[in-house]
């Protein structure tokens, strides 16, 4: 088990299947732990929000809105789509799910993105200088680290790959209630 | 149409034994744990069953009968193991494949809600087609974004499922990696904004 749990970072951004991932095992306590521990809050894009709190859903949904409510996760602005680094940023990602799913990149959206935009977005507007993002989808993540690396961002993003960060937490805190 | 099989029966027979095992929750819980325990025996099937050894004992015999199961021991105690079922089923322009994985899948039905709702709400046709996407999932070949387009249904109900069943087939195809190979990835994306 690494010696830190969560990277030395300014900024911690989640994709949707971070979320999704500790909510069907169950273990969102967990993750509220481990994150207020540290004195840490999940930055959440607006179109993460949205994933998670669908309008019309048979199941339960994940309480996304009793973590804002209790402070250790954020909804982020709207993404910065003016913003010559943040749209270069979410078509490279666009090119990078394109070539991973082999689909025609015209059937990629932006929204698809638009983890990398909210990164893209929080460097260009100076609100922070480092940002950990907390996903699965190693396609997307490579798409932000390139694009940013060409725009002088070099080093400033790095990957917390989601389910190995999951098991962590719940190995970590599952026997210490 | 149900091209390839177990091996050495006709497809149609394939079929037929394979939708009894699809239909019908316990044989397929009895064929999910003959595939975790390997090659086991009645007996150690029974000790992790709610039903009688008889009842396991019969439906053993059941499925050796349809071919799902197949008797490894030439003297008693007998042990099974579990045939590897790949089927190819078309119809019209759809086509579905029935693997390990899908019967592993309805197997959980009843201890996995999420399992449970999804064939609820799409029949076990869409689990099917899900584990497909889930494959490509698992090996960074396909977002829930892009599957909750496709199937039209919401992203955190695609998201949901396709990690329910890469937890399954992480267990099940011990072939299947969920490494990325990056460079080529790069090469792809080099190629596409002709760099």
């Amino acid at each position: 088990m690494p010696e830190h749990l969560f990277p030395d970072v300014e900024s911690h951004l989640i994709d949707t299947n971070l979320f999704i991932r500790f909510e069907r095992h169950e273990t969102i306590d967990l993750l509220e732990r481990a994150v207020t521990e540290h004195d840490i809050v999940l930055l959440v894009p607006q179109r993460v929000y949205e994933e998670l709190t669908p309008e019309s859903y048979p199941y339960d949904q994940p309480p996304i809105d009793d973590a804002i409510e209790s402070g250790w996760v954020q909804v982020l602005d709207e993404v910065d789509y003016s913003n010559p680094v943040v749209s270069a940023t979410m078509d490279m990602v666009r090119h990078y799910i394109s070539a991973a799913t082999e689909r025609p990149e015209h059937t990629i959206e932006q929204a698809d993105a638009e983890v990398g935009g909210a990164a893209a977005t929080l460097l260009e507007d100076g609100l922070t200088n480092s940002i950990a993002i907390y996903t699965n989808d190693r396609a997307a993540f490579r798409g932000i680290e390139r694009a940013l690396s060409q725009h002088s961002y070099e080093n400033h993003v790095q990957l917390v790959k989601a389910f190995d960060f999951a098991d962590t937490v719940e190995n970590r805190y599952q026997f210490s209630r | 149409m149900a091209e390839s099989a177990l091996s050495g029966s006709h497809p149609l027979d394939t079929m037929l034994a394979v939708s009894d095992v699809i239909q019908n929750e316990r044989l397929a819980r009895l064929y999910a744990r003959v595939l975790e325990l390997d090659t086991p025996t009645v007996e150690e099937l029974a000790s992790r069953s709610a039903s009688s050894q008889t009842t396991v004992y019969e439906d053993v015999k059941h499925l050796v009968e349809i071919g799902v199961l197949k008797r490894v021991t030439d003297s008693q105690p007998h042990r099974y193991s579990a045939r590897r079922v790949d089927m190819t089923i078309q119809t019209g322009e759809e086509t579905f494949q029935i693997t390990p994985t899908l019967l592993v899948a309805l197997a959980q039905r009843d201890s996995n809600d999420n399992i449970e709702l999804y064939v609820e709400r799409h029949e076990v046709s869409g689990l099917a087609t899900a584990i497909e996407y889930a494959r490509a999932y698992t090996k960074s070949e396909m977002t829930a974004r892009i599957m909750a387009r496709e199937q039209e249904i919401p992203v955190l109900e695609a998201e949901t499922i396709l990690q329910e069943l890469q937890e399954i087939l992480l267990d099940v195809e011990d072939e299947i990696s969920t490494e990325i190979d990056i460079e080529a990835l790069d090469a792809d994306v080099d190629e596409q904004i002709g760099e």
